[in-house]
């Protein structure tokens, strides 16, 4: 059996729900790249010694 | 449990097939389900047993994030009153409609099932097995967390092309098909991933814990608001 094939396009309730649920899947990915970039560029600069 | 789910005459084939037998244990129970469980709980033991709670948080992240992709693939399909993203019905015993196998021991919700649910908690602590411990550690040029997730989420997205290939797994919408798998890509996986390797990388174990919470309270909101619906 080949299903008909739907075009998000003509349900907009189900096209608002897509469009939220990707927006919060996309800012889990944010938050974790951005967690992984930063533990992965930080470096540790050496601390100045204090002038006297 | 009764299904939630109100039945709608304008379902497609598949998911009139999916609905009839979702959260139907008495007509979908099978025994293999059990040793599945047994090692589950196994593996999850064990990995407790030699400290590895953030392991484990790990995994239940990643199982976190498919259930919220779970609700909202329900939700799409009550809210079009056709089809979800994607669905698990049953095997060529019901309807007739031609399917591969015999489909879930228990289907939980429109696109998720019992199988399903094992097979992600497991799939997040598996995948947290092969990081290298070094964190900052990177593979062709890329932070090895990205990389891998990149790599898992490539390999997951293979495995489902399959089984929508094989008619386990029904997709009826045109921007998730096999041909444009790139939304599957993005949304289907990478956050799996990204939320499990996040986890594991928490500074304490409270943080890992904090991270699985937040996880845990989108769905339990998500749940109450579909089943407040009549959504899932």
């Amino acid at each position: 059996m080949v299903p008909e094939i739907l075009n998000i396009a003509d349900f907009p309730g189900a096209l608002a729900i897509l469009i939220g649920a990707t927006i919060i899947d996309l800012s889990i990915v944010g938050v974790a790249f951005k967690d992984f970039l930063s533990k992965g560029e930080k470096k540790e600069e050496p601390k100045e010694e204090p002038k006297e | 449990m009764q299904a939630l789910l109100i039945a709608n005459p304008n379902y497609s084939e598949f998911t009139q097939a999916a609905w009839e037998v979702l959260r139907k244990p008495n007509l979908s129970m099978q025994w293999y389900i059990i040793p599945i469980l047994l090692i589950f709980i196994y593996i999850v033991s064990k990995e407790l047993s030699e400290g590895h709670v953030q392991l484990v948080l790990a995994g239940a992240a990643l199982w976190l994030v498919d259930i919220w992709n779970e609700i909202w693939n329900s939700y799409i399909c009550a809210v079009s009153g056709h089809a979800p993203v994607w669905g698990t019905p049953p095997g060529a015993d019901i309807n007739g409609i031609g399917l591969a196998g015999q489909g879930s021991a228990f289907n939980i919700l429109i696109g998720y099932n019992i199988e399903i649910s094992f097979m992600f908690f497991i799939m997040g602590i598996a995948s947290c097995l092969m990081l290298p411990k070094d964190k900052k550690a990177k593979i062709l040029g890329i932070n090895n967390r990205i990389f891998f997730a990149c790599v898992m989420t490539t390999l997951a997205v293979c495995v489902e092309c399959f089984l929508n290939y094989a008619n386990v797994l029904t997709w009826e919408w045109s921007f998730w098909q096999r041909g444009c798998p790139w939304i599957l890509w993005i949304i289907g996986y990478l956050p799996f991933f990204s939320a499990a390797y996040y986890t594991y990388d928490r500074p304490t174990t409270k943080q890992s814990f904090k991270a699985v919470g937040v996880l845990a309270a989108l769905d339990i909101v998500g749940i109450i608001v579909g089943a407040a619906l009549n959504w899932i």
